[in-house]
């Protein structure tokens, strides 16, 4: 019995013992060799070569490297090496760029940000020690009319109405460090005009001005005709494909003739045509630990159906592949983090999508690589040959036979360093359930609510902007009864971050990382009266881990009346 | 061991060392339970983990664990539920019960067993996993696994206690299958949870063997990230509440 016991003690312990282990847990930095591996090196397909980064920069790709023993070596059997991925175009603010580098994005353009945020990013973006986040490059301010697309998100930008203001105009953008100009054009032919639009004459002035001062100019079109008449003008590239025809000989003709290029960003486009990758992308394969719980909100999150026959998005598609057979240049750009999009994982959406309008693999890989850098002045970005930085992703698989490979993300390297994945926490903070009850009749200090831990000043110099608010308990001249405050909220809304706001926030939790139970309550209730210029209140509910609200309700404001608003999940 | 046997006192522990070698030799003996329950969740994890890996590098690390979640809860609903109905039926429950052997080591051999049989799939599928899916571990990740593994067959054990004493003979093989597959199914054993719907998903949360898998695949980083302590409450609860179930089947039911 006992000898029994003792083979089999023998056999456990021998058993786990032979289990393998992982080859190397080594640590690939600045100097290493990547053996076996397919490269992708922006432009070109090697289909099995060694590798080796010295000093953070390609030094040698050769189909064998002789033996070494001083660096670390990587096998890539069955993996392929592939420069970052540039997305040609985001909206790039908060964590944009943890984001983006998190799935190998290792480069934005930007299409329309606060200069701040640009600035800030422009500097980093030139130092080699920059290997957290991506690079940015920033068109900053968009050049739009008064009233028009970029102008919805009730701050105030630049505008232009008239062809004497461009020059002006470009010259400030470049001296808030634009890298770029993006200018916002709908055709006075055009059949949907949903926005004011800068006029032809001012397009033209803005081509002129940028080209003068070497820089390209970008135009967001939604229909074919304000295509054909920007790049008529000498725009450098069309951003977004059309929903509204597909592109003819003419354009066709345009395009070559004038070496312009596309950004078609087919993302965005299916997910206003309520066919959102979103979804997908999150159950995808491992993608969910990498995602935050704002990106997951962002992928799931729905534009308002326009009402575009669903015909159209076939357009846009048909469109990218009739350009790209006539080798117009196409640049993949995802337009994140718009509703049903984020930050790094949505370019590999727009791949995807790339293919299925009918381009190669290699053609879509091209679209997120090389080709960018041909246009754009990135420097070497989007490339891997000798002497270049070694930013580039190491993918579990082929994505020249599976385009959804790019998501199988093995490594990242940024500037030669290895970016060690973010994974999300998950969990959930056990609260007390809340109970029913006063907050606060304003006769305590502001931190002192009944429930909860404080009433407090919040704007949005939280996310980098200007507004200012100011709160005061006052005394209620209205009341008979001394004691009787309220609290007064007066304040400014400035320009500086995309979606300013003045106002006050109420923490229900312990602070910002815990949330608070609120499923025992129903709704919130209070007493409120606008003041001359302001006549809408809204109220945002967060969660915590997300900036984004998880409600908002808003209400006419200009007498003083109960306000009710719900808290209980919809 | 004869001598042991003639000694005054009985030694519980040689009573509770022969009935788990007997009821061993005599569940080997019947292959209609031996090949299923030790042949499914591998025939599984080779065809779905790693002949048509749609992952090369995660999948069979991922799919052999939770192929051994799947793996491990099979002999304990078997072994125990089945099992039980079959011996009610047969009287051979009757039969232990007047005999002098103390009720603890009908349970004990039979947890011991059920150990046995979770070691066993473990072993098998680990050695798949390490030579045809190519899975590197360290070794403390082997071992805690295969720890997690064996200690968590013990809420599905009180689940099969339970529905050994509720369900008669004739049926209980049926009703066991219904449950043990699509609660395999539907808690992500057999493909990824992400890959099912967010319903699903949200279902899963009430079911056991989703819980053991989320706290064996946080020993790889494959979790979903929810907390340790929520799904070993989880099998706490389950185990506790089974456990009361059986107790009370055992006392107020004819076990007939």
């Amino acid at each position: 019995m006992k000898d029994k016991l003792l083979v089999i003690v023998i056999f456990l312990v021998a058993f786990f013992m032979l289990l393998p282990e992982p080859a190397n847990t080594e640590i690939y930095d600045r100097a290493f060799i990547i053996r076996n591996v397919q490269l992708y090196d922006g432009n070109q397909r090697f289909e099995k070569v060694d590798v080796s980064i010295i000093n953070n920069k390609i030094a040698e790709i050769s189909a064998t490297l002789p033996a070494q023993t001083k660096v670390p070596e990587l096998n890539g059997t069955g993996k392929t090496l592939l420069p970052g991925f540039i997305d040609a175009h985001t909206h790039a603010y908060q964590n944009a760029l943890n984001e983006a580098i998190n799935f190998g994005v290792t480069t934005e353009m930007d299409m329309f940000t606060m200069p701040e945020f640009a600035n800030a990013h422009q500097t980093k973006r030139e130092q080699q020690d920059n290997h957290l986040i991506a690079d940015l490059f920033s068109a900053t301010i968009l050049a739009t009319a008064p009233g028009g697309h970029g102008t919805q998100y009730g701050f105030d930008i630049p505008v232009l109405s008239s062809a004497d203001q461009a020059a002006q105009f470009v010259t400030d953008r470049i001296e808030q460090g634009a890298d770029y100009i993006k200018a916002v054009y709908n055709a006075e032919k055009a059949v949907r005009s949903h926005f004011p639009s800068i006029s032809h004459s001012i397009l033209e002035a803005l081509i002129k001005s940028a080209h003068e001062h070497d820089k390209l100019l970008v135009v967001h079109v939604d229909n074919l005709i304000s295509a054909k008449e920007a790049i008529a003008l000498g725009a450098d590239g069309i951003i977004h494909s059309f929903l509204d025809q597909v592109v003819d000989d003419e354009f066709v003709k345009l395009m070559i003739a004038k070496k312009a290029f596309i950004i078609p960003t087919l993302t965005v486009e299916s997910s206003v045509m309520q066919q959102s990758t979103g979804r997908t992308l999150i159950q995808n394969d491992f993608n969910f630990r990498y995602l935050s719980k704002q990106q997951r909100q962002q992928l799931k999150a729905k534009f308002p159906d326009f009402g575009i026959p669903s015909k159209a998005l076939k357009k846009a598609f048909d469109s990218v592949l009739i350009l790209s057979n006539a080798n117009v240049p196409i640049l993949a750009g995802s337009d994140a983090p718009n509703p049903g999009t984020t930050h790094g994982l949505s370019l590999h959406a727009e791949l995807e999508l790339l293919t299925q309008a009918g381009l190669t693999n290699e053609q879509a890989l091209h679209s997120a690589t090389g080709a960018v850098g041909q246009h754009f002045a990135i420097g070497n970005r989007g490339t891997l040959s000798t002497g270049v930085l070694a930013s580039m992703i190491l993918i579990n698989g082929d994505p020249f036979e599976i385009i959804s490979h790019t998501q199988k993300i093995d490594r990242i390297w940024k500037n030669g360093v290895e970016f060690k994945r973010v994974v999300h926490d998950n969990a959930a903070a056990s609260n007390e359930k809340l109970k029913a009850g006063l907050i606060t009749d304003f006769n305590q200090n502001l931190n002192e609510t009944a429930m909860g831990t404080v009433l407090a000043e919040s704007t949005d110099q939280f996310a980098g902007g200007k507004s200012v608010v100011n709160l005061a308990l006052i005394e209620d001249n209205y009341s008979t009864t001394s004691g009787n405050k309220y609290l007064h909220v007066s304040g400014e809304i400035k320009t500086g971050f995309i979606f300013p706001w003045s106002g006050f926030a109420y923490l229900l939790g312990k602070d910002l990382q815990n949330g608070a139970d609120l499923s025992a309550l129903s709704a919130i209730t209070f007493r409120a009266k606008g003041g001359p210029q302001t006549n809408k209140i809204s109220v945002l509910l967060f969660e915590p881990g997300s900036y984004i609200p998880i409600t908002i309700q808003n209400a006419g404001f200009d007498s003083f009346k109960k306000h009710i608003y719900c808290v209980a999940e919809s | 061991m004869m001598k042991t046997l003639i000694d005054d006192k009985p030694n519980l522990m040689n009573i509770f060392v022969l009935e788990t070698k007997t009821e061993t030799l005599r569940l080997f003996r019947t292959p209609g339970f031996s090949i299923p329950t030790l042949l499914f969740p591998i025939m599984f994890y080779i065809f779905f983990g790693i002949v048509f890996s749609m992952n090369a590098v995660t999948m069979p690390t991922y799919l052999m664990i939770t192929y051994a979640v799947f793996g491990i809860i099979g002999p304990a609903l078997f072994s125990f539920g089945v099992g039980i109905a079959i011996e009610r039926g047969q009287g051979w429950f009757d039969l232990k019960e007047v005999s002098p052997m103390p009720a603890s080591a009908y349970i004990v051999s039979r947890v011991t067993l059920t150990f046995i049989f979770a070691a066993a799939i473990v072993i098998l599928l680990f050695a798949i996993g390490a030579i045809f899916g190519d899975v590197r571990l360290m070794h403390w990740q082997w071992v805690s696994l295969a720890l997690i593994f064996v200690v968590g067959s013990l809420p599905f054990c009180a689940i099969g206690m339970t529905l050994g004493l509720y369900l008669k003979a004739s049926s209980a093989p049926a009703t066991v299958n219904l449950i043990y597959l699509p609660m395999g199914f539907l808690s992500g054993l057999w493909l990824p949870i992400s890959f099912l719907p967010e319903v699903m998903q949200q279902f899963a949360n009430l079911l056991p063997p989703y819980h053991l898998s989320q706290l064996a695949l946080k020993i790889t980083d494959m979790d979903l990230g929810f907390p340790v302590a929520l799904h070993v409450s989880v099998l706490a609860a389950y185990s506790l509440i089974f456990i009361f179930l059986a107790v009370k089947a055992y006392h107020k039911k004819d076990k007939k």
